[in-house]
């Protein structure tokens, strides 16, 4: 039971540092003060910890540390791949919560799209793009960057392994399929 | 090395070796069986490699059985690794069909000399995204239709609408008004 102890005890306390250091001001670089907070404090942490004989819970065989690391870090990754969809404002979580506002009455598709289309989701991430640099204006015409070259590579090599489409077929119509 | 240590070390391989046959699994089935299917694909994959998951366990149990808490904890924390490796590769998945700004980098990928604003954002028509998105919910059975309204209907993504909600309001306090989830 000490390994299950120990790896959510790193999360939890990532999780809560991260809780404290936003509700007292957002950072202006999220995304870097995330990732120290959970790819840094749990190995400090754990490090510490396993050097400290006093903490019985972290008195662990190799394999066991093992785990505790694959534990902590997998809830780690899976916690930010959730923060990202919160920071993005996904469009169909958007678009649920619109129509959970309205369960008593129910809302038309024509309501909702209205609606959602009032929140301009694409300038909202094309702004977003530019501003976590994931693309950058070069005079008139908007580039892709290293980093966002980076980002974007791992998906779609993930697709190209699958044998799926490439990513950018969104139709321009909403009649087009 | 002993016995013990060799049950802790199958522990290890457990989710790593179950999470290798989920993404084996999901190349195989999505390439054999098409995009269609991909939910029932992935579906099918992520089950696979928890049963490989579950075997390598029940092998710890029997070969070195540990104490019955020990043996909870190992077990539930296999279980926990396999499913955040699930998950990642779900997601991965995800932000190829869904997500907009990898849509967008491909795009610019396409173009190596870039695009000005407005062609980048013509090639994404709002209208067409929240269409497509709303025929998903109707046919995934995530909203309830009664006549011309839609409703909204217990589901994983009600659930992590809630979720998301409930984060954004422990983050942002008063602040999380001033976004759409709120």
């Amino acid at each position: 039971m000490n390994v299950l102890i120990a790896g959510t005890g790193l999360f939890a306390a990532s999780f809560l540092t991260h809780v404290i250091l936003w509700r007292i001001r957002v950072p202006r670089r999220e995304w870097l003060t995330l990732l120290l907070v959970f790819a840094a404090l749990p190995p400090l942490a754990l490090t510490a910890a396993l050097n400290w004989p006093r903490v019985p819970v972290f008195d662990l065989a190799a394999p066991r540390v093992v785990l505790v690391v694959f534990l902590s870090g997998g809830f780690g990754i899976v916690y930010l791949i959730l923060f990202s969809a919160l920071q993005a404002d996904s469009p169909t979580l958007t678009m649920i919560q619109l129509i959970r506002s309205h369960q008593a009455t129910g809302i038309t598709e024509d309501e909702l799209a209205r609606s959602s289309v009032e929140r301009g989701y694409s300038r909202v991430r094309f702004e977003q793009m530019l501003r976590d640099g994931l693309a950058k204006q070069v005079g008139q015409q908007i580039c892709v960057t290293p980093i966002g070259r980076r980002f974007a590579s791992i998906v779609l090599w993930n697709r190209r392994l699958l044998g799926l489409h490439r990513a950018s077929r969104v139709v321009t119509s909403p009649k087009g399929g | 090395m002993t016995p013990s240590e060799a049950a802790d070390w199958i522990v290890v391989a457990a989710p790593v070796l179950g999470a290798a046959v989920n993404l084996v699994f999901q190349i195989g089935l999505v390439r054999l069986r098409g995009e269609w299917l991909l939910g029932s694909s992935l579906m099918v994959a992520f089950v696979g490699g928890a049963l490989v998951t579950l075997a390598g366990m029940a092998a710890v149990w029997l070969s070195e059985l540990p104490s019955l808490l020990d043996g909870i904890g190992l077990t539930i924390t296999a279980l926990a690794v396999y499913a955040s490796a699930g998950f990642i590769l779900f997601a991965l998945v995800n932000l190829g069909e869904t997500s907009l700004r990898v849509q967008m980098i491909d795009r610019l990928l396409q173009n190596p000399d870039g695009l000005r604003p407005a062609e980048l954002l013509a090639l994404q028509s709002d209208d067409a995204l929240i269409e497509v998105r709303i025929s998903r919910m109707k046919e995934a059975g995530q909203v309830r239709v009664v006549g011309e309204r839609l409703y909204p209907r217990l589901s994983t993504l009600f659930l992590a609408a809630a979720g998301i909600s409930l984060l954004k309001r422990l983050l942002f306090g008063h602040q999380a008004g001033r976004t759409p989830l709120n």
